[in-house]
């Protein structure tokens, strides 16, 4: 602790800390930040890794009847496609800009909880590892993303496969609920001094909205991971037929999490597309008001509306006409979320920077996905459409057209205050292209290869279905999404070290965000700046520019590097790892461990 | 971008007027049901591609309208504006409404009940085969499911382990067949998910299992033969038909040398006669060689003789119309574990666990739609499941599966084995 | 995860200096407040998961057979007090009364443990009576729910001890008495869904 703190608090040394130094810094930092860069990477580890797992799958169906793959092998890299692509991409990308804009954007010094802000994440890295061991035992999990019981039952999937899915969920799922507390706590508590809530700026109202979603729907998940653990490990019945299980329960509580999930994932992307149009147009939000209350609208309405994905599942007419009405209604919130954004656009002064490229595709890839959204929710339809490639279409447009569009775009914009340089143009519009062009080749063609009898989750197809041509295009597809996913990671890490360097605010953007050094200081702002309005930067930039590069403030108090997130999130991941073992008394060791990790936390001075 | 509009809404077009080549398509419908489900899908699509062209239409007008110039004026400040917001609320609300209420008509037409007269088809999913029994006529198949046209079929399903999905593209929609939670005794079961539809064109229309069951869920497939009503009752009287050739008594025992002493006086005639049959087999079997090139077919041999394999892949396509050798695997059949899972109507197989095989030569595919059913695929589905089908719980020559031993037939056997089941129509 | 939560916002307050906050609310409440409603959504699917598969047991024992409505009152009267406990020692510990918080602390404690002895008690006497986890949907779903909320219980017991020591100690005081009661936020909210399982899963049997 000692050796840290004065690393961290020390003048900027003449010789440059030995890397020994640095790594630990990273491994006890609490840092809003720095915490958020380590979701940032680690999220774009697990993109290209889930990436090679779609790759693969186009690979196996880019003919009929290929033995790429073996239909085993198959199951598992697309069981663990979706599970990396939702839970160790999307939410921790969605967490990683959370983590280094929410604060800095509501002006505060940090998160409320700056270690439990470090435990959620070293759980979350944790256990993505865990999970992803189950490759190297050739047992990865098998029974899909949403898992359906009684499929992962120990009767139908004995094998490691499925507990290496529970057990890992339920601790990305611990993390997840702890990060949402704190973001909650920090947007409730820690606002600058003016800054009400109808004056925080979109991405910060996005955030706290996703954390509650979070908070609600996670602990749905846990119970039902939960239930299917016991009935692996202990012999319960929750979903045991023949003790009178009932299946279909599985279904409900999946999706009371998994429709909620869908929105913890598009909600930050809206409210990255909210900060960069603005920025770009070089105009105020249009109707901010209707923004904040359609999104808020989304998700609550987004907590009626799971058994949308359970049509086919043969719950009635009557529910099935009220789950209809209810996704339906839930266009229009976001229909008008779209216009909103337009409006925004429109008489504006556009900078088609590769930032505002990407907020651009994104309304309109997002609006295909919206609309093939609406087509599902045409039930009896949804009865032809669901489990077919139709729907991988749909989904994918929203998520990659929704959310990855967002996130790339959100690099672009941010990277400059999060390195002092910014990301090269020339290479970003190459980059936008390729992706842009090679997401649509592949996800295009899907909406038909569905339509036309192509159920997913298959490992293989037969020439007879006449649907070879399209699956080639799809595959090809991929190979093009590829090569720009290499140039973005190519941007990224040369113009870390050769970009141009960028002053505090390169885009004008007016958020304060903004209004700190690029990268900014460990404290983020002199002086916590007041703000009246909006936009600080636009309407009074120069008196909370004053504030924040201002003459420092007096007694201010950092919270020190700490060590016991890492070594409490050993000791909680241990649990899940040694429950593996079926001894009843083993994953008590990793309790044992938590609680004296626990206990000295309590006591460390912060 | 406005041609990837363009591009879509031609392709969809395009997709309904060649949909007759796509065997699963969801356009060409040839039920009331089918037909109910594209009229709402139609309507939804009408409305929200309209929305859609708007919406991309403005989007890239902004973008080129107001991108930035060297003149461009700095943009006014404008923080909204009440009316245009309340317009934007109220149209998609307006849109949600025409595209709400005949959804919700739909609902319920499609899930009515079924009619008194409709054709009940009890259909049990299997990982990863389909059963279909027709309690009005007492018959059981599996993989291929026959109806007649103009009446209505009203599909009765629950899971025996996974869940599962009927789905019949061209029909209609699917729905998920589930495995029914036991109840506690004196209440009544659990509500089996129902389809009610009624084809108007008779056909041959393909399906799949649409909810991922596990390993080989890809490999769950199924044919619809729809037929006008009197040729549904011609398949109807030849499924409950007695075979042409009336059993022999216990010629399974018979066959096995260590139940030599087993009763049974038509014993020695039986073994006599298998022999010669398969000697014939033999003899066809190479002349066929000599038509192309395959390896020589090994010496007859006797049945309960189990000798080890000469490979995968299929040596020798028998004679399918050779009644000596089809009569010879029926016997073989009948004596191996093949009983203990599959029945043949009018047999003494009566196995429940794995697929009805009475009439299995009028089927399209071995093994729930590995490969096409031919004597060749036959033969190598018997010899080694699992080389066609993971995971299958079907045991092979070699390889057992499902927790049984291997069946240990030999090739000639297998061979036996398959030109009788293709002389199942 | 509950304990983690729970430990930072015991301490923490005593020594770092924390800016006045937007609403003036103390942080680590707001935080524990928030964690609750979560806490709330997992019992609430517990709960509803042993509401959606009551009456399907397709064997004995059944929650009639079995089910001591008098034991049981006994011990929720017992977490109740236990409540009431915390009410008194919170009180007394703002008032400085140390040797009083003590040993208003301590009962919260024992009666705790009293509530967690019933149900150690509860639990063998239905496994001898042949109800376990795989007898039936009763067992998987009573056994399951009633374990996480002695889980929760036992939990709050471990950190009362380590608040009680503190105080033993001299460490405590109206000055950080938001750390017990934070502690007592946590038992008051075990105790209310107590009173929710005790009336959906005990008293409605009888009904």
């Amino acid at each position: 602790m000692a050796t840290t703190e004065a690393y961290i608090h020390a003048p900027a040394e003449p010789v440059r800390p030995s890397t020994r130094a640095i790594i630990w810094d990273w491994m006890t930092t609490v840092d809003h930040k720095k915490i958020g860069i380590l979701y940032g990477v680690t999220a774009l580890f697990f993109f290209i890794v889930g990436g090679i797992e779609a790759t693969l799958i186009r690979i196996q169906l880019a003919k009929p009847e290929m033995q790429f793959l073996s239909a085993d092998l198959y199951n598992q890299i697309f069981t663990m496609h979706g599970t990396t692509m939702v839970f160790l991409v999307g939410m921790p990308m969605a967490v990683a800009m959370f983590n280094y804009f929410v604060p800095l954007q509501i002006g505060a010094r940090d998160v409320a909880f700056p270690r439990l802000n470090a435990l959620s994440y070293w759980i979350f890295l944790f256990g993505a590892i865990f999970m992803n061991v189950s490759f190297l035992f050739g047992q990865a999990p098998n029974g899909g993303w949403f898992g359906y019981a009684p499929l992962t039952s120990s009767q139908y999937t004995p094998g490691l496969n499925v507990d290496f899915w529970v057990l890992g969920l339920q601790a990305l799922g611990a993390a997840s609920i702890m990060g949402g507390v704190n973001f909650i706590t920090t947007i409730i508590q820690l606002r600058a001094p003016g800054m009400r809530l109808m004056r925080m700026p979109l991405f910060t109202w996005m955030a706290f909205i996703t954390s509650f979603l979070i908070i609600t729907a996670l602990p749905v998940l846990a119970v039902a991971l939960f239930l299917v653990t016991f009935d692996r490990f202990w012999g319960t019945n929750f979903f045991i037929t023949q003790a009178g299980g009932d299946p279909v329960l599985w279904q409900h509580l999946f999706w009371m999490f998994g429709h909620p999930e869908v929105y913890i994932l598009i909600l930050p992307a809206f409210g990255i597309v909210s900060e960069i149009i603005p920025t770009f147009s070089r105009k105020p939000l249009f109707g901010y008001a209707v923004m904040v209350y359609s999104g808020a609208l989304i998700g609550l309405i987004g907590w009626g509306v799971w058994a949308h994905h359970m049509f086919a599942t043969g719950m009635g007419p009557v529910a099935d006409a009220f789950f209809t009405v209810s996704t339906l209604i839930i266009a229009i919130p976001t229909g008008v979320k779209i216009f909103n954004w337009i409006a925004t656009m429109w008489g504006g002064k556009l900078w088609l920077h590769t930032a505002m490229k990407y907020a651009i595709a994104m309304l309109l890839t997002f609006t295909i996905g919206g609309v093939s959204g609406v087509m599902h929710a045409t039930s009896p339809h949804n009865l032809q459409q669901t489990d077919t490639y139709f729907v991988v279409a749909h989904f994918h447009y929203v998520l990659i057209g929704g959310l990855v569009f967002a996130i790339f775009g959100s690099f672009y914009f941010w990277f400059p205050k999060m390195t002092g340089r910014l990301m090269s143009e020339k290479l970003g519009s190459w980059q936008f292209w390729i992706f842009f062009i090679g997401f649509n080749l592949t996800f295009m063609p899907m909406h038909w290869i569905g339509l036309l009898g192509m159920p997913r989750r298959i490992f293989t197809y037969y020439d007879e279905l006449q649907l070879a041509d399209l699956n080639m295009l799809a595959t090809v597809g991929v190979a093009v999404q590829a090569v720009g996913i290499l140039l973005l990671v190519y941007n990224l890490i040369h113009s870390y070290f050769r970009g141009e360097r960028c002053g505090r605010n390169p885009f004008g953007a007016a958020t304060l965000e903004w209004a700190t050094e690029s990268p900014p200081a460990v404290h983020n702002f002199n002086r916590i700046p007041e703000v009246h309005s909006r936009e600080p930067l636009w309407v009074e930039a120069e008196r909370v520019e004053a504030y924040a590069f201002g003459p420092m403030e007096e007694n201010m108090h950092m919270p020190p590097n700490s060590y016991w997130p890492i070594v409490t999130a050993m000791g909680a991941v241990l649990t899940f790892v040694l429950f593996m073992t079926n001894i009843w008394w083993m994953p008590l060791i990793g309790v044992v461990w938590t609680a004296i990790g626990v206990i000295n936390w309590a006591y460390e001075p912060t | 971008m406005t041609s990837l509009v363009l591009l879509f809404t031609t392709l969809v077009i395009a997709g309904c007027e060649a949909g007759a080549n796509y065997p699963q398509t969801t356009f060409r419908t040839v039920s009331a049901f089918g037909d109910a489900l594209n009229k709402v899908f139609y309507n939804t699509f009408g409305w929200t591609m309209g929305i859609l062209i708007l919406v991309m239409g403005l989007i890239l007008y902004a973008t080129f309208r107001f991108r930035e110039r060297p003149d461009s004026p700095d943009p006014e400040q404008i923080h909204g504006n009440t009316k245009l917001e309340i317009a934007w609320t109220i149209a998609p609300a307006l849109i949600v409404v025409f595209i709400g209420v005949p959804t919700v008509q739909t609902i319920f037409e499609t899930q009515r009940r079924p009619p008194e007269d409709a054709l009940v088809v009890e259909v049990v999913g299997h990982q990863w085969w389909w059963e279909f029994r027709y309690p009005e006529y007492g018959i059981v198949t599996a993989n291929q499911m026959w109806i007649p046209t103009d009446r209505y079929v009203s599909l009765q399903m629950h899971s025996n382990d996974v869940v599962h999905s009927f789905w019949i593209p061209r029909i209609g929609g699917k729905r998920d067949v589930n495995p029914l939670p036991r109840v506690p005794d004196g209440q009544p079961a659990a509500h089996k998910n129902y389809l009610l539809f009624n084809v108007r064109e008779p056909g041959h229309y393909l399906g799949q299992c649409a909810e991922f069951c596990g390993e080989s869920h890809a490999i769950m497939r199924m044919t619809v033969m729809a037929v006008e009503q009197p040729e549904f009752d011609d398949w109807v009287s030849r499924m409950r038909a007695q075979p042409a050739q009336p059993q022999q008594p216990a010629p399974a025992i018979a066959a096995a040398p260590d139940a030599a002493a087993a009763p049974g006086a038509g014993q020695p005639a039986d073994a006599a006669q298998s022999d010669t049959a398969m000697a014939q087999a033999a003899a066809q079997g190479q002349t066929q060689a000599e038509q192309a090139p395959a390896p020589a077919a090994p010496a007859p041999l006797r049945i309960g003789e189990i000798r080890p394999p000469t490979g995968v892949g299929n040596p020798f396509v028998p004679p399918v119309d050779d009644a000596a050798l089809q009569q010879e695997g029926e016997r073989i059949f009948m004596a191996a574990a093949c009983v203990a899972c599959h029945q043949i109507a009018g047999t003494t197989a009566t196995g429940l666990l794995g697929p009805a095989l009475t009439g299995y030569g009028e089927r399209p595919w071995v093994g729930a739609g590995a490969a096409p059913n031919n004597v060749e695929n036959l033969v190598r589905w018997i010899r080694d499941p699992q080389s066609l089908k993971p995971g299958t719980l079907m045991p092979g020559t070699v390889r057992g599966g499902g927790g049984m031993g291997p069946t240990g037939l030999s090739d000639a056997e297998v061979r036996a084995v398959a030109a009788y089941l293709m002389s199942l129509k | 995860m509950a304990t983690a939560v729970a430990h930072d916002h015991g301490h923490g307050d005593g020594h770092a200096v924390h800016p006045p906050t937007s609403t003036g609310l103390n942080t680590w409440k707001v935080g524990f407040w928030v964690f609750m409603g979560s806490e709330t959504l997992f019992f609430g699917t517990l709960i509803g998961t042993y509401m959606v598969y009551r009456g399907t047991s397709v064997v004995g024992p059944y929650p009639q057979d079995i089910l001591d409505i008098p034991l049981t009152t006994l011990s929720t009267f017992v977490l109740l007090m236990s409540s009431l406990a915390v009410v008194l020692a919170l009180e007394f510990l703002q008032q400085g009364r140390r040797n009083l918080a003590l040993f208003w602390t301590m009962m919260i404690i024992v009666l705790g443990c009293g509530f967690l002895g019933f149900q150690a008690y509860e639990f063998t006497h239905f496994y001898k009576e042949g109800l376990t986890l795989s007898t039936n949907m009763f067992g998987s779903t009573f056994f399951v729910l009633t374990g996480f909320h002695g889980a929760h219980v036992t939990v709050g017991v471990i950190w009362l001890l380590v608040l009680w020591f503190d105080m033993f100690r001299g460490h405590m005081g109206p000055q950080n008495a938001l750390r017990l009661e934070i502690a007592g936020l946590y038992w008051h909210f075990v105790d209310i869904v107590w009173i929710v399982i005790f009336t959906l899963v005990y008293l409605m049997e009888f009904i």
